[in-house]
């Protein structure tokens, strides 16, 4: 790697914390502005929830505050859960839900963009035929119809009447009651994935190379599969990233239909109790993600277009 | 171009303008309520408005029963041991003719064509569904407009009230324990715990007469004295909340599944008597919240009592008519004046460790409570079990000054006779032994989870069994697993072998489980009933919720605020 | 060179396996029937425009045709299927399968779409719904095209510090998972008409922020600007006259992409509960009330879902038509 790439990449690495940093500021403040606190102001008198308040901190300046909890995340200290789980520890109540949520969540990116490439692949090179026509339906379908109706189709089809599946996720079976989540998830992503690949294939196909490859008498095949497929897909790499992150963070509805204990539903459930280090927790996580993958796919964008680097105009 | 930009400009700035009057202007918190609900023969009007048979029986249809006034039924027995709603007055009829009438009288008093007020609520089940039918109801007044505000969460809706930023909301109240007053109390407005009367309604009869009630010895006259205060609150120039309807739940129990039983208060659901009549011996029921605490100083939702009573058990329990029959405590003898209690805990009472279950255990779980208690820790004083010394200790607590925690009124004569001291003789005490606030704690086990420095209820591991079931696994959001207990004094008499709770959050979710025999018991609501309540699977039980329309009142503010 | 022999099977016709293209002059057209015409030839995106115009007329149109309203409620019409005068009569939507029947003083009601569980009618909440859905959609995405088209505008023009400072906002912004920003956002200001408009809007102009910005780093560079500069142009009319133009096409098809988006998100916070209050509707509510009835009463939420896809349908394949012919060369967005 020379010098340049490697300026680009330290530099896109601290961009990267600072923007966390500040991620944390805002998602804080917001925090603080929410109504409704997580005791129960219903039962308790206003004496009892100072002293609650006192007692987990909150009654301090929302800068105090805020570099008590900096602090705290230097060390890996989330804050305790005040209203979900009392008492508990944010971090083992979000580690415990990780994996399964990013696995589904990368489970269907994996299943979208595989079955999505090549979807589009197949339509760009029957263009205009059948075969073109029922992919772009496909895709269209998997943009328009919401990803939680599709949950419930397949939670009708396979859990209730064929009854070859779950309808609850059960964790002691995550892999067999993960299929029907992931399938409904990754419609979309199979969607967008596709439409892509076609536009690019088409694209590819169309460009001077290709006839040149045709013309010195490579058969189809070949040409294809050595030349247009590798300019086609690294493309798609670059729309990968958001479609990822979409599936971490869109995965809250199908995990409320289909009873998932993933990070979705933890992130509505301390919304509504404002259980606040669980949601800046669960909010950091999701930023922290996406700005990782933002950083690698710049990073890999960079690294595959030398251009992008050196022209960057900063 | 320059067309263009101006005509976007335009557009803009308008939009900001609206949006921002819109969500801004109605941010004052009215502490001098509602001025047109400050006007007794509107708020009576709005009493008249509500259809509430209709909307139980076709709107809700699941079970619920319109209120017939500030109580709900099946919670409260008096000395005569009929239920208190058998015996009371119906203070609650639909006229809509009337209705206008009083609101027209209402209008014409005020000086006002018309009226707007703001309508606050809940957008979570059954308030979601109410409100919506409400609206329909209130908007058949001719001159009134209502305007809708749902919050997504019940915390928005407390906070709001608590501000007074409302002026009709839809809010609801379970017993906190079987007797009239801890309905009654909600409508005082002397310093309380509960601060309930967010619109701060003010009668100095009605509070004189609750305050009597509490210090009446005579059971009968007490029970009398009830009825007369919620009559007060019915009688014109009231009217402080509209009762509206006590929630039925809804749902959907396999036919070899019996002996669920379904309280009104304290624990809603209640599984040692659950018996199968085919199959194996497991019950699988979906619930639909997770626990928030295992730990009895902060355990406060209806879910996190019904765990806890599954594997742990009070002095007193209560059976499938509300009424209290020996627990943990084989026997009990109450003092002539009714102030104290001296209660024998059985033999054969143990921990699933195997330590019995003694006097010390309830002594140091009540303290334990007491003091450092975050939901219930109101409940050792006058406000609820009133023991001895309770309400100066929590006094002392929440204004921080000194305090003696031994002078509570509860003592372990010995390892297995407990004494309690009442600081007034309330009837409804030995229920009050039954609510999970007060079942025992085993002090050692206690503090060796928290020495190895975990978190008291946070694992199975981490709580000690001394009821009909012992916790054996679970799994936040998902699923908690219960197995019987052996050492349970009653174990003989337990006819599960264990019970799985699913935690499933959305109601369609859970009917498709229980139609694909992933679980044997599940809620159901308003909008599912249709299709099961012909069929056998279906089941009906009432709960303790009172749901009503509390109005923003704040007569003597305005009062004060007039005589300026 | 001469004794080289070409044999019949050296070369091999390919001609009609690719597209080859041929040049030729053609006259020139004005730029707007250009548009128009490679527009209409893509079938896709003519069906569109077509569906979403039909779309919109219903929801002008649609809810003046009966004589019911959108929050009436009256149980004793709750969950009836819904009938339709002509097709009745060939047995589909004939008022069976609901929970209430069209008889007694009903016999005569028609409601194309069939009632809620309150017994409101369908038929004038959906094309209210979508009126909504399309304002809140529509509101979003002008507002995120004035913002982002000004932003952009600001950043590429003045360059410099002021393009970095801004240039870094827009990162931050744009890294706080949309979702996350949303959710908060409408708990802190409790959910309206207005607040989801702003919502909405608050990460959606960053696209267009990008678009315009790039487009002028391009732009600024060239002769035409450096002679109207020369001339004595203001900055001012510079932007507006030169830049504007050059990126007007951009500008329609982010906005025609950027609405589907819009109204898929607002259908989504309904469905988690964070949508327009009752007793309003929107798409995304009356999929979320239908949704717990779907093995009672289906049409309650299929209905919906059908008008929100057909929505988001056509206005994605109108994007992709306006896109290809506005600039068949651009393929990236």
């Amino acid at each position: 790697m020379d010098k340049s790439t490697l300026k680009y990449i330290v530099k896109r690495i601290v961009m990267a914390v600072l923007t966390l940093l500040l991620i944390i500021l805002i998602l804080f403040t917001l925090m603080k502005f929410m109504p409704g606190s997580p005791f129960n102001v219903e039962k308790l008198s206003p004496a009892l929830i100072a002293r609650l308040e006192a007692k987990y901190g909150l009654d301090q300046p929302v800068f105090v505050q805020f570099f008590n909890y900096l602090k705290g995340l230097m060390v890996g200290d989330f804050g305790i859960s005040l209203k979900l789980m009392k008492g508990i520890e944010v971090s083992s109540l979000v580690s415990s839900r990780i994996a399964i949520s990013f696995g589904i969540g990368l489970a269907a990116a994996a299943v979208g963009t595989a079955i999505g490439v090549v979807l589009g692949i197949v339509a760009a090179l029957h263009k205009n035929t059948f075969w073109d026509t029922l992919a772009t339906v496909v895709a269209v379908i998997g943009v328009s119809i919401p990803s939680f109706v599709f949950a419930l189709v397949l939670l009708l089809i396979f859990a209730v009447q064929l009854n070859i599946l779950p309808v609850l996720y059960d964790v002691n079976t995550p892999i067999k009651s993960a299929i029907m989540p992931t399938l409904a998830l990754s419609v979309g992503a199979i969607a967008n994935v596709a439409r892509f690949t076609r536009t690019e294939m088409i694209e590819v196909l169309r460009s001077d190379y290709i006839l040149l490859a045709e013309a010195k008498g490579l058969d189809r095949g070949t040409v294809i599969r050595k030349h247009a497929l590798r300019n086609t897909l690294v493309p798609v790499v670059t729309v990968l990233a958001p479609i990822i992150i979409n599936l971490m963070t869109g995965s809250m509805v199908i995990e409320k239909v289909c009873g998932i204990p993933g990070l979705g539903m933890l992130l509505v459930a301390a919304i509504q109790g404002n259980d606040i280090y669980v949601v800046m927790a669960v909010a950091f996580l999701y930023s922290i993600l996406y700005v990782v993958m933002m950083l690698i796919v710049d990073v890999l964008y960079g690294v595959i277009d030398p251009r992008i680097r050196v022209g960057k105009g900063d | 171009m320059k067309k263009l930009k101006a005509l976007l400009a335009a557009c803009l700035a308008l939009t900001l303008l609206v949006g921002c009057s819109s969500g801004g202007g109605d941010k004052e918190a009215k502490t001098t309520g509602n001025k047109y609900l400050q006007n007794a023969n509107i708020r009576k009007a709005l009493a008249y408005a509500v259809n509430t048979k209709e909307l139980t029986d076709d709107v809700l249809k699941d079970g619920s029963v319109p209120a017939r006034g500030f109580m709900p039924s099946k919670f409260a027995y008096g000395p005569d041991k009929k239920d208190y709603a058998e015996t009371a007055d119906n203070y609650m009829e639909y006229n809509l003719e009337k209705a206008q009438e009083f609101f027209d009288k209402g209008l014409e008093e005020l000086g006002e064509k018309e009226i707007t007020l703001r309508f606050l609520y809940e957008k979570t089940d059954p308030a979601n569904t109410a409100a919506d039918y409400i609206y329909g109801e209130l908007s058949k007044i001719k001159g009134l407009n209502i305007q809708m505000e749902g919050v997504d969460q019940k915390n928005a809706r407390t906070q709001k009230q608590s501000d007074r930023d409302f002026d009709i909301t839809l809010t609801r109240w379970g017993p906190d324990y079987a007797d009239p007053t801890t309905y009654l109390a909600l409508m005082t407005n002397y310093d309380k715990a509960h601060f309930f009367n967010y619109g701060d309604y003010n009668n100095d009869k009605y509070d004189e007469l609750v305050t009597q009630i509490s210090e009446e010895k005579d059971l009968a006259k007490r029970w009398q004295l009830c009825k007369d205060a919620e009559a007060i609150l019915f009688q014109d120039g009231e009217y402080p909340v509209v009762p509206l309807f006590q929630t039925g739940g809804a749902m959907l129990v396999k036919e070899n599944v019996k002996g669920l039983e379904v309280h009104t208060f304290g624990t809603p659901y209640i599984y040692k008597n659950v018996k199968k009549t085919s199959g194996d011996k497991t019950l699988v029921v979906a619930k639909e919240n997770g626990i928030e605490s295992l730990d009895l100083l902060k355990a406060s939702s209806g879910m996190d009592f019904e765990v806890i009573n599954a594997y742990s058990e009070g002095l007193m329990a209560l059976d499938k008519d509300g009424q209290a029959v020996p627990g943990l405590a084989e026997s009990y003898k109450k003092s002539d004046d009714g102030l104290v209690y001296t209660f024998k805990i059985r033999q054969n009472a143990k921990w699933a460790n195997g330590d019995p279950v003694t006097a010390h255990d309830f002594v140091y779980s009540w303290k334990r409570t007491l003091e450092n208690g975050e939901e219930y820790q109101y409940f050792f004083t006058d406000d609820m079990a009133s023991i001895k010394g309770g309400s100066d200790i929590y006094n002392a607590i929440t204004n921080d000054k000194e305090y003696n925690i031994d002078d509570l009124g509860v003592k372990a004569i010995d390892d297995k006779t407990l004494e309690v001291t009442l600081s007034k003789p309330i009837p409804y005490f030995l229920s009050l032994t039954a609510f999970p606030t007060a079942f025992p704690m085993n002090e050692k086990f206690v503090k060796s989870v928290e020495d190895s420095g975990k978190v008291y209820g946070a694992d199975a591991d981490s709580v000690l069994a001394c009821g009909p079931f012992k916790l054996t696994n679970y799994v936040q959001d998902n699923v908690f697993e219960l197995a019987k207990n052996d050492t349970y004094w009653d174990a003989k008499n337990v006819n599960l072998d264990g019970i799985t709770m699913k935690i499933i959050k959305t109601v369609s979710t859970a009917e498709q489980a229980f139609v694909a025999n992933e679980v044997e018991i599940a809620k159901i609501n308003s909008s599912l009933v249709d299709k099961y309540k012909d069929k056998p699977v279906y089941d009906s039980a009432l709960e303790g919720y009172l749901w009503f329309l509390q109005f923003n009142i704040d007569s003597k503010g305005a009062e004060a605020a007039k005589a300026e | 060179m001469n004794d080289f022999e070409f044999l019949e099977n050296d070369f091999e016709f390919i001609g009609d396996k690719q597209d080859i293209h041929t040049d030729a002059v053609q006259p020139s057209k004005p730029f707007l029937k250009d548009v128009w015409e490679r527009f209409k030839s893509n079938k896709g995106a003519l069906i569109g425009a077509i569906l979403i115009i039909i779309i919109v007329l219903l929801a002008i149109v649609g809810p003046l045709i009966v004589p019911y309203v959108f929050d009436a409620v009256d149980v004793s019409q709750q969950s009836m299927a819904p009938r339709v005068p002509l097709l009745e009569n060939l047995g589909f939507m004939d008022g069976t399968g609901g929970i209430k029947e069209y008889t007694g003083q009903f016999a005569d009601a028609y409601h194309y779409f069939g009632t809620d569980q309150l017994g409101r009618d369908l038929w004038v909440r959906v094309w209210e719904g979508t009126r909504i859905s399309l304002f809140v959609a529509a509101s979003a995405v002008i507002i995120d095209i004035f913002i982002g088209m000004v932003y952009g505008l600001v950043s590429g023009f003045f360059g410099g510090v002021v393009d970095n400072v801004m240039q870094r906002i827009q990162e931050i912004i744009n890294s706080i998972p949309t979702l996350v920003i949303l959710t908060l956002l409408l708990l802190v200001m409790t959910p309206s008409l207005y607040t989801i408009i702003i919502a909405l809007m608050i990460t959606g102009w960053i696209g267009m922020a990008r678009i315009t910005r790039a487009q002028v780093l391009k732009i600024k560079e060239q002769e035409f600007v450096l002679a109207s500069r020369t001339l004595g142009a203001s900055d001012f009319f510079i932007i507006f006259k030169a830049i504007l133009p050059n990126i007007f096409g951009q500008l329609i098809t982010m906005s025609m992409f950027s609405i589907p988006n819009a109204i898929f998100y607002e259908a989504f916070l309904a469905f988690v509960g964070l949508g327009i209050p009752a007793p309003q509707a929107s798409l995304g509510s009356l999929i979320n009330d239908g949704f717990n009835t779907v093995t009672t009463t289906p049409y309650m939420v299929v209905i919906p879902v059908i008008v929100l896809a057909i929505l988001m349908l056509s206005f994605n394949l109108m994007a992709d038509g306006l896109r290809d012919a506005l600039d068949p060369t651009m393929k990236e967005m």
